[in-house]
């Protein structure tokens, strides 16, 4: 344990910014508005405001007062945390997730946060090189016609588990389908669907994207060679990280919180505001409006609600955009006084992300995407996922808009300041645990940080058409955080104890938290998050689990990006195990800040 | 707009502009 003075916050608005930061992400901008719209519209609101309210809000507490009751004897990782309340090998394990999760987290987000670096530059420089008219880009075939519905019966049951889809079951008036190639059991592959359930997938943007990712199959590429600027930017994104990290807490991540989150609102609000004004962009069209977008995000369908998967899409995205379950709340908390407040300044950090979330975030990409494409296209594109709609989608938008390579730069730039204020504060953790239990430096643990960004990160770049990523953001972005969240309530809530939980939650509060939190902390929320786990389990046994459908030429690289995250995870907890022994009965060394 | 969408959305927008506003409130007076 090193006996420098501890690090603390400069001022409460900078923890504010530098905590709302954190949560706020490309999940603000690009998940939400494609689920609100995808799952019931406004009746959407309903399971979410019923997840915030027991799940997001009670959980954010329960993390910032878990922080500073850390950090009340130098611990700033749940690492220490969980072994100074119950000192069990369950715990010390359980702990030690709470630093290798968002380690392994940074790892493929920070590459696709340099995406959105590239395209701020790209798009300042007008490097996309090709002015495209949409009625060029977005023929009239099938895809207009029938995108939506197409993908609706990808979703039913017409993917068998093979990946592959059953001719007959498609209606008659799916046209275009007879050009594509079966096999001899009358069944196509779904990759061969593409074409026709993205309207897109003809777009230069989409090209764009695809070769500036390496997995383009254009012989003559038209806008990349190589991987290299891929790399480069995926490099200086690794490097501005390791850089804040080492400056620091009020240094570095709160210096740049008090930069980046204002420039962040003043952004998202311009494109707000210019994608109010746009009206209806194309006459000929009446019917593709912003409204129409609008009326499409919250337009309620009530039938919504008596499906489960609403329920299970609303809690996951409250724990996304909230940032739980990663294990930074804690760390941010844990630089906090011992008599600060957690209550007011913790609510007031979930009211700004969602305010950028439900104002801002679903006012731009869906509207704009209707306004231009129609609501049909527009749910095809995001039926593809966020990256369509962020990387493909809204390029070739801008560049129909006067002024669009401003409006392309505000908005690939606001993406970007989003990522980095999160994707530091997945560094930190580590390099806490790395000052905390090995006594390095703040700059020697940033670079160790930055050095496992790149060693893990490498397979990301050049293995990405393999779908090495998305194992990451299964079993790391997914149900990782889920995990951790269940092990904090276990060992806060019911190892510490229902009343010294309260105690801690409500100690310095300036605002009065309601008992009712108490219980919904005990009870409700493990089995929300119990739920939770449970129904993602189940989504996800084909594709994730068991990669049915996943090429088998992929398959060997999906098991290695298992296999690093397992590794990666053994090398940690074996770290930490070192660390213990050597300096014996860590929790009682604990420094009392 | 329909009314309804209009009304989840002036619902949901209110809604967080409220608790922003009260908690910013809130902060600025301090204890």
């Amino acid at each position: 344990m090193n006996s420098k003075s501890p690090e603390r916050w400069a001022t409460r608005l900078g923890l504010v910014l530098a905590m709302a930061g954190n949560a706020i992400g490309l999940g603000n901008f690009l998940r939400f508005p494609r689920l609100a719209a995808e799952y019931g519209g406004g009746a959407f609101m309903v399971p979410y405001v019923v997840a915030l309210l027991l799940l997001g809000i009670p959980l954010m507490w329960l993390e910032w007062s878990m922080g500073r009751f850390g950090g009340r004897f130098g611990h700033s990782t749940t690492v220490g945390m969980f072994t100074r309340i119950w000192r069990s090998p369950v715990a010390r394990l359980l702990g030690r997730l709470g630093v290798s999760l968002p380690m392994l987290f940074v790892v493929f987000y920070t590459y696709i946060e340099s995406w959105t670096l590239a395209y701020a530059w790209y798009s300042a420089t007008g490097a996309h090189g090709v002015k495209s008219v949409l009625a060029e880009e977005i023929p009239p075939t099938v895809a207009n016609l029938n995108a939506g519905m197409l993908h609706q019966m990808l979703l039913d049951r017409d993917a068998n588990l093979d990946g592959m889809l059953s001719v007959e079951e498609w209606p008659a008036d799916v046209v275009g389908f007879d050009a594509l190639d079966t096999n001899a059991d009358g069944l196509v592959n779904r990759k061969e669907m593409q074409p026709v359930l993205d309207p897109l997938a003809g777009a230069h943007t989409n090209q764009f994207l695809r070769e500036y990712q390496g997995v383009s199959d254009n012989e003559n590429p038209q806008f990349f060679h190589t991987l290299w600027p891929a790399a480069t930017f995926w490099l200086i994104s690794v490097a501005a990280n390791t850089w804040i990290v080492s400056r620091g807490i009020s240094g570095g991540i709160e210096r740049l919180a008090r930069i980046a989150m204002p420039l962040l609102f003043v952004f998202a609000a311009v494109l707000a505001i210019r994608v109010l004004l746009l009206g209806t962009p194309d006459p000929a069209h009446p019917d593709r409006s912003v409204w129409a977008g609008l009326d499409y995000v919250w337009q309620p369908n009530f039938g919504a609600l008596a499906d489960f998967d609403v329920w299970l899409a609303a809690a996951g995205q409250i724990f996304f955009t909230l940032s739980i379950g990663t294990g930074t709340i804690q760390c941010y908390a844990s630089y906090l006084r011992p008599d600060d407040d957690c209550a007011l300044t913790g609510l007031t950090t979930a009211a700004t992300n969602e305010f950028a979330e439900i104002i801002l975030g679903a006012t731009i990409a869906i509207p704009v995407s209707v306004a231009y494409f129609g609501v049909v296209n527009t749910q095809a594109i995001a039926s593809q996922g966020s990256f369509d709609l962020g990387f493909v989608a809204m390029p070739l938008i801008f560049e129909q808009m006067p002024l669009g390579s401003v409006f392309a730069t505000l908005w690939f730039s606001l993406l970007f300041f989003a990522g980095i204020t999160s994707s530091v504060g997945l560094c930190q953790p580590m390099v806490a645990f790395l000052e905390e239990y090995y006594d390095f430096s703040r700059r020697t643990a940033a670079l160790v940080c930055g050095a496992l960004m790149i060693l893990l990160g490498l397979p990301i770049l050049f293995w990405f058409e393999t779908g090495y990523l998305d194992q990451y953001d299964f079993w790391v972005g997914t149900m990782g955080l889920v995990v951790l969240a269940l092990a904090e309530v276990m060992v806060f809530c019911w190892v510490l104890g229902g009343d010294a939980m309260w105690r801690e939650l409500t100690h310095g509060a300036q605002i009065g938290v309601p008992r009712a939190v108490y219980f919904v902390l005990r009870f409700v929320v493990p089995l929300y998050l119990l739920v939770l786990l449970g129904g993602w389990t189940w989504q996800s046994l084909d594709d994730e689990v068991f990669m049915r459908g996943v090429p088998t030429e992929h398959v060997p690289y999906q098991w290695m990006a298992r296999a690093s995250i397992a590794g990666f995870m053994l090398c940690l907890f074996g770290l930490a195990q070192l660390a213990n022994r050597r300096k014996n009965n860590q929790p009682e060394r604990g420094r009392t800040r | 707009m329909s009314t309804s969408a209009i009304a989840f959305m002036v619902f949901a927008w209110g809604s967080v502009l409220l608790l922003t506003g009260w908690c910013t409130a809130k902060m600025l007076g301090g204890r």
